[in-house]
């Protein structure tokens, strides 16, 4: 008897000794914030894992660009240079005009900016955990021109158009100027003004302009900030400065056209004309825009978006390559662009060619022929088209030039704002959109209304 | 070699008895119940000797006594008799449930039902066994009191919601700790293709003796921070003494969906989208344009193809059932074996289940002082899946699907040129398997040290291991990679080593106490890897090998540890007072080092006023006790690692990279639920019972993932802030309406009401808003949260909104608009119910039972979140439901359908116009039985034989508009419809046979 109880005591005691220390357990698959943040690799990590998250295909992996392209449809398929055919209500709501608060696609693009945001500035703001000091001021740069690449994109998206030549203290989005590490404090703010953002957003790519390496792999360089700084002066009506922007990265980036239009797409890897692309792999980011593009065999939804007659109408010259870069569906007979059909592809956000349609329009609307006459440039991309040569080009070819060379590159909404153009609905001028309509201007997503109490939304969508 | 000695002793004593009384050594006779009904695996024991046997099917039994002798006679949930031998014997039993002498299990013990002061709901075999559904929980459904127990939908696989005495949690897990045989079970839901499956399809009903389900803080504070949303307890069989038994039972059954619903047929399809196009767009174009390229080449003018989209998604389900067990035992041995086979085809196209599951349960008494056991039991469940709700390739999702679109060609082949992917395609090209193989076992000894005092020592395992093998041919929907296998293995296991000391003993006659201590340790792990590969030679390859380039994997593991100690005792005084308390202290790795370990207490008391001198022998009330409780329990349901600040990866470009995953919180800790509960029991005239019960759960530090501001750069933070409560009445009468020899009738009725209301929230009592839900400060848990639909402007079809924007004065301003941004949300309904109710006759007349249950809930909405697809007049290409003609057409109609106009987005946001009443009574199970008897079936070789035939789900009562009151989306979303398929309507036959 006494030894059974003996047993039994000291089965309990062992047990119950062993057992506290079971209760300690770290996860596997994620780290304390507390390691990642005081070591050099995590901070480091931190960065590319902010150009991860714009290889969402929520952002920079392709909404960012078919929402700007869509928002600018007549919405009326007689009418429309690219129809939305897709199933997503989201899209729909874009392409007619129709936006609701809760829309999913409007709240990702807000969301994963703002992540993007706090990211970068966790690591300007830990990046002495880094030994090297020349590294620290790369990463820091690289960290300022992903900020200012998502300022740009919530301002350009979420507030009404900057105007040029004037002050613009019309609402803009939220600014933070400082990595939060603490999520139980009250987090509310309210939107800085459109000329407030501006100033970060360009602050931001002059450092990183300036402190970035003329090379640094698939990653921001110091030609992507300049090439970035020349379309935010471009959206500005800075023409001046976009045309210096654009001029030095067309002389000095190394970067050069392409052979053929063809070649400027479907990349695995940056090519030549590559300033700054979203790298896709089968791993790692989506490409948004091959899945809402593309024939199912090309990777896609089957035609989400399709090119209309309107738009192949605008090509002056029925030999052009650009006119011809698509394809039928043979599935839906719908016409699908060429420029994506590769699943995993990369996703080009900023071409050369984009630099030398900014100095043309930049000299033509200053007067000025800094690089290079804007017929001579505009001919360099119509020939390496194969399309007829100008003799002479005014503002409206320029313009036009845009759309054949970047039609579905995500620029469509925003140079119809710069432009102060309408979207002309029925195209006979009995229904015009104007450029600074509210429904051209996204909502700030009901999520956000509904937890920062100090916002205030959009004209045109509620309290 | 002593149980050899006995037997052979035993052996010895009865040839001896048979050589002296040859003629008189052998008796038989019959055991019935009340009714005259045999009852089957009786018990019968030649008191003071070891000679036992037991009743055959029709309760029939031989055995070798003499006169003088008593015969003890035990069934479980009977009471049990002594009777002196005599030649023909013919033995009544009576339900012990009317004695209060059913004894039900508790955490760590049992106890009798008359003593008990908590609450806690029980089913047995008889309840459960033979209804033709393929999980446990679903047989449950309506027979216990406060419970509710809801399958997601029709799926065989679907996900199982039980709710016990409402929701105690919002964000935290709200379902019950599910502990077999003393093992808590692995839950983990393992679907990777968003809909989930339910964890315990790997149960089979033959092999479950009870499930106790512990409602109220006393019962299940000895589960401490893991009770606070009930623990539902499941004891399996075991063998009892006496001959072995041999029994079978073969069923098979049909089913179909309960529900369909009606869409358009082409010439509606044609007459609405066309007047849609005229008014959206000017003219018809865009909608005849719509119509060639749905037609495909073929006729749309003529109607050459009208296609129920419907009909081909749904199928004839087919469902087999065969179980068999073996049980029996000595005085010191006791064995049980069992094994079932069940093979569901489902409702849904291509949804199917085949399921093997076998158990062992086997206890030795090495001595008088120890006694030893194992159980072990095994399954293996092969499911046949179909995408989840938002898939496009989910069968039910065809709905949407133009009528005017062939789904078939004529040569077979699927039509790829659909509006939305064919699901056909995905159906021909493509398998989702997924295989659950469970292995749960434990072993166990009992040592009595002294005889009022023993220690229990538990070891137990539970192996869930989950494989899913999907696979996509080079035809299947969206394939750009010649094909695609994706492989995924998880497993799931957990180890339990418990040890407790039970202390029971009578002080002088009238001071009854019962003490338990003890220690449990439970570690779980789960590890999951999975890989996807792309590029495949041809469709013959469906495994991962076959193809080109591995493109994905996967692979992460996760753990989580409780060590606890908990105590209970239990006194009672002359049988009339019983005091009750019990304590569980929890230490989890799921919480923050300063808030690691939490202690539950619990206090009960009970009062047996019938055992009181004024009401003893009372003819009337024959029984009245009063009880009451209270006591903390905890939820620790919301992740493992869910308080710390952390960072996951997030490569890019094949470069390792790391992003913000979650906000932390150091303070995180358990939910506390503090739980009263009042109650009173009654029995009258010996024929009806009655339990009611008053209780109030108030859950405070609330786990609640809040918002942040997406500004932030994080979407959400968990904190432990607000507080829910839940109240109601439950209400349990049992009679027995008609109890005479040939013909008995018992009804079973319980009703529960509940009200789960909001009472403080985090940040100020801030509201918080999900997609279609709010939880608002007195406000139901999760209460929609919508713009009011306020029907149509009969002047121009435009869909009209009440405002509801805050007036100067705080009124809702209540006039109305057609401009959709211009509406506020209102809370607009609740999506869970405020009243249940289950009723069960059962009826026997001869050899013939009949037994039914209905079950009702009422005051719950579901919103259909698909409805601004299927039911929007025509807005876009969408299929439409047939209530869509009634759009309004002219100036002047008065209708609830505004205009059709294609992508015109009238009426399309989502709001009440979505939301219905799910209020429903349904004939849940009809089972009606006969047993032949008689010396046809002796014959050959069996002892009994019972035919029956049952039913699940026969008959729904309802207004609910959407496919069925109990189908909700599986992907996400609370209280929504989602293109969620309707539970199956069930009707099989079956036989038992007895050996």
């Amino acid at each position: 008897m006494k030894s059974n109880k003996l047993i039994l005591f000291i089965l309990f005691a062992t047990f119950f000794a062993s057992c506290d220390n079971e209760l300690e357990i770290d996860p596997k698959q994620n780290e304390d914030a507390t390691v990642t943040l005081s070591t050099e690799t995590g901070i480091t990590n931190i960065l590319t894992g902010a150009y991860a998250i714009a290889a969402d295909g929520d952002v920079y992996g392709g909404r960012i660009l078919t929402s700007a392209d869509l928002l600018a449809q007549t919405g009326i398929t007689a009418t429309t240079d690219f129809r939305w055919r897709g199933t997503f209500g989201e899209c729909r709501q874009f392409y007619s005009k129709s936006i609701l608060v809760n829309n999913a696609f409007v709240q990702q693009i807000y969301a994963r900016n703002y992540q993007i945001i706090n990211a970068a500035n966790t690591v300007i703001e830990n990046i002495d955990k880094v030994q090297d000091t020349e590294r620290q001021t790369t990463m820091v740069a690289e960290a300022n021109f992903l900020r200012s690449m998502a300022y740009f994109d919530l301002v350009r998206f979420f507030a009404k158009p900057y105007e040029a030549g004037q002050a613009n203290p019309q609402l803009g989005v939220v600014i933070r100027p400082n990595a939060i590490y603490d999520f139980t404090i009250d987090l509310a703010k309210e939107r800085s003004t459109v000329d407030e953002v501006y100033t970060v957003i360009i602050a931001g790519l002059n450092l990183a302009y300036n402190d970035l390496p003329e090379d640094n792999s698939f990653y921001a360089d110091k030609y992507a900030a300049k090439a970035l700084l020349a379309r935010v002066y471009l959206q500005q009506g800075n023409y001046p400065a976009a045309r210096d922007a654009a001029h030095d990265v067309i002389e000095n980036s190394g970067r050069s056209l392409s052979a053929r239009y063809a070649n400027a797409f479907n990349h695995d890897e940056n090519q030549s004309e590559d300033i700054f692309a979203i790298q896709i792999t089968k791993q790692t980011g989506e490409n948004e825009m091959t899945n809402l593009y593309a024939s199912e065999n090309n990777g896609g939804r089957g035609g989400d978006i399709e090119i209309r007659s309107t738009y192949l109408a605008k090509f002056t010259d029925p030999a052009d390559e650009r006119r011809n870069f698509n394809y039928i569906n043979p599935d839906n007979g719908r016409r699908l662009t060429s420029k994506y059909t590769n699943q995993f592809g990369d996703v080009p956000l900023i071409r050369l060619a984009e630099m030398y349609l900014i100095r043309a329009e930049a000299n033509f609307r200053a007067g000025t022929f800094t690089g290079n006459t804007p017929v001579a440039d505009i001919n360099l991309l119509r020939t390496r088209a194969n399309a007829t040569n100008f003799l002479t080009v005014n503002l409206a070819t320029i313009l036009r030039e845009r759309e054949l060379e970047l039609a579905m590159e995500g620029f469509a909404i925003h140079d119809l704002k710069r432009t102060k153009a309408s979207i002309d609905v029925f195209a006979d001028g009995t229904e015009l959109i104007p450029y600074n309509d509210n429904s051209l201007v996204f909502p700030i997503p009901l999520r956000e209304m509904d937890t920062n109490s100090k916002i205030s939304q959009n004209p045109g969508y509620g309290g | 070699m002593k149980i050899k000695f006995k037997h052979f002793l035993s052996l010895l004593i009865v040839l001896s008895v048979q050589l002296t009384f040859a003629q008189e050594s052998t008796v038989s006779g019959k055991v019935t119940d009340m009714g005259g009904l045999p009852v089957p695996g009786a018990n019968i024991v030649v008191k003071g000797t070891t000679i036992s046997a037991q009743t055959g099917f029709d309760g029939d039994f031989t055995i070798n006594a003499k006169k003088g002798q008593i015969l003890i006679v035990s069934f479980i949930g009977m009471k049990t008799v002594e009777i002196p031998v005599s030649a023909s014997m013919l033995i009544k039993l009576s339900d012990a449930s009317n004695q209060l002498e059913t004894v039900v299990v508790v955490g760590y013990g049992t106890q009798s039902k008359k003593k008990l002061t908590d609450n806690i709901a029980r089913v047995t075999a008889k309840d459960i066994q033979q209804i033709p559904v393929s999980n446990v929980q679903n047989a449950l459904v309506g027979k216990l009191a406060g419970v509710q127990i809801t399958q997601t939908n029709g799926k065989v696989d679907g996900g199982i919601n039980i709710r016990v005495r409402g929701a105690a949690s919002i964000s935290a897990g709200t379902q019950p700790l599910y502990v077999l045989d003393g093992i808590p079970l692995v839950t983990t839901n393992e679907s990777s293709n968003g809909a989930p499956t339910n964890p315990l399809l790997t149960l089979s009903p033959n092999e479950i003796e009870s499930i106790d389900v512990l409602k109220d803080a006393s019962s299940a504070a000895i589960y401490g921070a893991r009770g606070a949303n009930g623990v539902v307890l499941i004891t399996t069989k075991r063998g009892k003494e006496g001959k072995g038994t041999f029994s079978i039972n073969l069923s098979q059954g049909v089913s179909q969906a309960t529900n369909k619903r009606k869409w358009l047929n082409a010439d509606q399809y044609i007459e609405l989208f066309t007047e849609a196009s005229i008014n959206g767009l000017g003219d018809a174009a865009e909608a005849e344009d719509a119509f060639d390229s749905f037609a495909v080449g073929t006729d749309w003018r003529n109607r050459e193809v009208d296609t129920d989209w419907q009909d081909t998604a749904f199928q004839d389900g087919f469902n087999t059932d065969a179980d068999f067990s073996v049980s029996g035992g000595d005085a010191n041995t006791r064995y049980f074996f069992s094994g079932a086979y069940n093979n569901t085809t489902g409702i849904i196209n291509s949804n199917a289940l085949e399921r093997v599951t076998a158990r062992t349960n086997v206890s030795h008494k090495l001595s008088d002082r120890f006694t030893a056991g194992m159980n072990l039991s095994f399954s293996r469940s092969e499911i046949s899946r179909v995408q989840d709700d938002n898939s496009f390739t989910t069968p039910l999702q065809a709905v949407a699907q133009s009528p005017l679109s062939p789904d078939r060609f004529e040569d077979g082949t699927a039509n790829p040129n659909t509006l939305y992917a064919n699901y056909l395609l995905a159906i021909d090209n493509s398998f989702w398997k997924t295989l659950m193989r469970r292995v749960t076992g434990k072993v166990y000894g009992e040592f009595k040290i002294i005889p009022s005092l023993k220690a229990n020592s538990d070891f137990s395992y539970d192996l869930l291991s989950q494989t899913e093998d999907a696979w996509y041919g080079k035809d299947s929907p969206f394939m750009a990679t010649d094909g695609e296998a994706y492989a995924t293995s998880v497993n799931n296991e957990t180890y339990i080593f418990s040890n407790y000391l039970t202390f029971d003993k009578t002080f002088g006659e009238k001071h009854d106490i019962n003490a338990v201590a003890g220690m449990e340790f439970n570690k779980f792990n789960r590890r999951f890897q999975s890989v996807t590969s792309i590029y495949f030679p041809n469709d013959s390859f469906q495994t991962v090998d076959g193809g080109a380039e591995v493109s994905a994997g996967s692979g992460n593991e996760t753990d989580y540890t409780f060590v606890s100690q908990f105590g209970r005792i239990t006194y009672s005084f002359d049988d009339k007072y019983i005091f009750k308390a019990s304590i569980r202290r929890d230490g989890s790795s799921r919480f923050g080092k300063n808030e690691r370990f939490g202690t539950f207490p619990a206090f009960s008391a009970g009062w047996i006023i019938s055992e009181e001198s004024f009401l003893k022998d009372n003819a009337t009330l024959t029984f009245l006790k009063l009880k009451g409780s209270w006591g903390k329990l905890g939820n620790a349901e919301l992740g493992n690692f869910a308080s710390r600040q952390l960072y996951g990866s997030n490569p890019y470009n094949l470069k390792s990279g790391l992003s913000f995953t979650q906000a932390g919180n150091d303070n995180l800790t358990w939910e506390k639920s503090t739980q009263i509960d009042f109650g009173v029991e009654f029995g009258l005239l010996n024929r009806i019972s009655v339990e009611a019960d008053y209780y109030k759960k108030n859950t405070d530090g609330l786990l609640f993932s809040v918002p942040l501001a997406l500004s932030s750069g994080a979407t959400s933070i968990n904190q432990n802030i607000g507080e829910v409560q839940s109240s109601g009445v439950e209400f349990t009468l049992n009679t027995k309406n008609i109890d005479s020899d040939k013909l008995k009738w018992n009804t079973s009725l319980n009703i529960t009401t509940n009200q789960s209301e909001v009472i403080s929230m985090p940040n100020n009592n801030k509201d918080i808003i999900g997609t279609f839900t709010i939880n608002r400060v007195g406000e139901n848990i999760s209460s929609f949260f919508l713009a009011e639909y306020a029907g149509v402007d009969p002047a121009n079809g435009d869909a009209l909104y009440v405002k509801n924007t805050l007036l100067a004065d705080g009124s809702l301003d209540k006039s109305t608009t057609n401009d959709y941004a211009e509406a506020s949300r209102v809370v607009s309904g609740n999506p869970f119910p405020t009243l249940m109710a289950g009723m069960t006759n059962t009826i026997n007349y001869k050899g013939i039972d009949f037994s039914f249950t209905f079950q009702g809930e009422w005051g719950a909405s579901i919103y259909n979140s698909a409805g601004k697809y299927q039911s929007v007049a025509a807005d876009y290409f969408d299929n439409q439901t047939v209530d869509q003609l009634d759009r309004w057409q002219n100036p002047g109609d008065i209708t609830n359908v505004p205009q059709a106009r294609l992508y015109g987005s009238n009426g399309t946001g989502e709001s009440t116009r979505f939301l219905d009443k799910s209020d429903f009574v349904r004939l849940r199970n009809l089972t009606i039985g006969y047993s032949l008897s008689g010396n046809a079936i002796k014959e050959l070789g069996m002892s009994s034989v019972r035919l029956y035939a049952t039913g699940v789900n026969l008959l729904t009562f309802t207004n609910y508009s959407g496919y069925d009151p109990e189908a909700r989306r599986d992907d996400t979303g609370i209280g929504e419809e989602f293109y969620s398929a309707p539970p199956a309507r069930t009707i099989a036959l079956g036989v038992n046979i007895n050996f």
